[in-house]
């Protein structure tokens, strides 16, 4: 098994302190806007930290930027969160397509975009299905 | 109007011809069936499935109302004016849970055997199927190297020597399905190029079986996978084994793989030619939007949708020299999200399938930090696997025992263990080959895997 130098376990450390949930047919796609161009990526899976993203293609190189997104709620309340800042803290760009992991910057925001992040997130648990992909 | 084929539960006293049958209330072990999964041909089909069964599950179309309107650009570009995030709230004007614009289009293609599917059960168990997967394991990725090295130095394609790796793997995985797709796991980020090609030939076979296509087929999309990637020979090894971030100009080099492969492949003999398509078309995507052709649906070949799957799969969990590889169910949840889109989405549903959430072997965190590694998995319930601990919540070593979390198994604080999700092989050093050196017995994922 591996160790580090020093004989400890792994440096591995589980960065994220929520797991993502699978976003379901009700989240949308997302729109990334990053050095003044916009793009259209598919929302992968989401908690109130963060948010996985992939396209075809590939972002900017560049470090930040705002996204936007929606989530229909299961009663039927569109949520809809717009130019939302976040950092580009994971990249893996492939040959089959870019993944990417978003952190929202969420120090400036308002009172009421971090409750809606909370309530998708809620959303989200609420709609997963105990089988993750509904098989 | 979106279609999606869909399962439906039919009692048997509603069955009629041509219905296709394509589960059973009870498992078709217990039954006297010879298929796991037919179409309804005669009376007497019926019959038998009236005598054995109260219920089936038959596979149907089923026609959803079309989803919301995308955003139009003006709306997009209003949003884009604002300076600061900003939540805005409106009820939807129908009343129904329709899912908001994925840019979803209806996949419509689907195995071309699908009438004549063939069901393998395995005639070995994993256990003594493993030490014989892995000695074909060596020896392919030995051929794969051998052939990539080879077409540098300006050689032709032996295809015998490409064949012959391609018939261990298939007659491995005939044998048991699931001793090669272990050893898929155990990645070398310095051997990518050639472990990937390997990878994606395994996965490609397992899903190829899975599917139930004939043994003929399978070996063609078992070489197609072998090849898949034999273009990146030419693409110069500053570039393949880049550390960091492509330019532009980097990436659009890379893209040529599937031009170079084809050009590579463009000589082989009539049975073969399929891999040459596969080369060319598996970056194609179902929307129109993939490369190098920006090919539409109806125009990529079957095996390359397959084998795309397989590509995306092993390339997001594969380690590459910047970076560690994702948990599978990351990769799974690219598929699943980009299924109708990038991917065929009967074929994307069908790969999830047969990859599975929580397949034996892999590393999963526990809702109360508990790492451990899954040993088998219940068919009837695939989110409550028998788990092997290994660390405990501070992800120290802890003594291993085994928890059964569909007998309800609780922790020390009389708390319920549930998987909250999974690790990639390697996390908190926790690396699946070492256990299995040591002997650790996984438990297949199905068919006789005693």
């Amino acid at each position: 098994m591996a160790k580090d130098s020093q004989g400890n376990r792994s440096s591995f450390r589980e960065k994220r302190e929520l797991p993502r949930l699978l976003c379901t047919p009700a989240f949308s796609s997302s729109l990334v806007y990053v050095e003044g161009k916009e793009f259209d990526v598919s929302s992968i899976n989401f908690n109130r930290n963060g948010l996985g993203i992939f396209m075809n293609g590939r972002l900017p190189d560049a470090a930040s930027g705002t996204v936007s997104f929606q989530f229909e709620t299961a009663d039927g309340q569109q949520i809809r969160i717009t130019d939302l800042p976040f950092l580009l803290v994971y990249a893996n760009e492939t040959e089959v397509g870019s993944q990417y992991g978003l952190k929202f910057e969420t120090g400036e925001v308002m009172e009421d975009v971090l409750q809606a992040l909370r309530e998708i997130e809620s959303g989200l648990s609420l709609q997963a299905a105990d089988n993750r992909y509904d098989l | 109007m979106v279609a999606e084929t869909k399962e439906l539960q039919v009692p048997v006293q509603e069955l009629e011809l041509g219905m296709h049958v394509v589960r059973l209330d009870r498992d078709w072990i217990e039954t006297d069936f010879l298929m796991q999964g037919f179409v309804i041909t005669s009376i007497e089909d019926i019959e038998a499935l009236q005598r054995q069964c109260e219920y089936v599950f038959v596979e149907a179309k089923v026609i959803q109302s079309s989803p919301p309107p995308l955003q139009t650009g003006r709306e997009r570009r209003r949003e884009k004016q604002g300076l600061f995030a900003r939540v805005t709230r409106q009820k939807a004007v129908q009343a129904s849970s329709a899912p908001p614009p994925t840019g979803r289009t209806n996949g419509t293609s689907a195995p071309p055997t699908l009438q004549r599917k063939i069901a393998y059960i395995s005639k070995i168990n994993v256990q003594q199927e493993l030490p014989i997967a892995e000695n074909t394991y060596i020896s392919a990725k030995g051929t794969v190297k051998d052939i990539m090295s080879g077409i540098r130095l300006g050689r032709m394609i032996d295809m015998n020597q490409a064949r012959e790796a391609v018939n261990k793997v298939v007659d491995s995985v005939l044998r048991n399905k699931d001793a090669l797709v272990w050893l898929t796991k155990i990645k070398e980020k310095d051997d990518y190029t050639a472990e990937h090609a390997l990878n994606v030939c395994i996965l490609a076979t397992t899903f190829a079986r899975h599917l139930g296509h004939d043994e003929t087929d399978i070996r063609k999309v078992a070489l197609s996978g072998l090849l898949h990637d034999v273009g990146k020979s030419k693409i110069p090894d500053h570039i393949l084994n880049k550390e960091g971030r492509f330019t532009d100009e980097e990436y659009e080099i890379m893209k040529l793989h599937t031009v170079y492969g084809r050009d590579l492949l463009i000589n082989l003999s009539t049975e073969d030619r399929i891999a040459i398509d596969v080369a060319h078309s598996h970056h194609e995507r179902i929307d129109g939007r993939g490369y190098p052709r920006q090919l539409q649906e109806h125009q990529i070949p079957y095996f390359a949708k397959m084998i795309s799957l397989a590509d995306c799969y092993d390339a997001i969990t594969s380690n590459r020299c910047y970076d560690s590889g994702r948990a599978s169910m990351e990769a799974l949840d690219i598929i699943y999200k980009c299924k109708g889109t990038q991917f065929d989405e009967t074929l994307a549903l069908e790969f999830i399938k047969c990859v599975g959430i929580y397949p034996p072997g892999s590393i999963v965190q526990l809702t109360n930090g508990e790492v451990g590694i899954v040993l088998s998995t219940d068919e009837n319930n695939k989110l409550k696997p028998k788990v092997l601990l290994v660390l405990n919540a501070d992800k120290q070593v802890c003594h291993e025992r085994v928890v059964d979390l569909m007998n309800n198994a609780r922790d020390e604080h009389d708390q319920p263990y549930a998987i909250a999700h999974e690790l990639a092989n390697g996390s908190y050093g926790v690396d699946v080959r070492g256990y299995l050196e040591k002997g650790l017995v996984l438990k297949g994922t199905g068919d006789n895997d005693f």
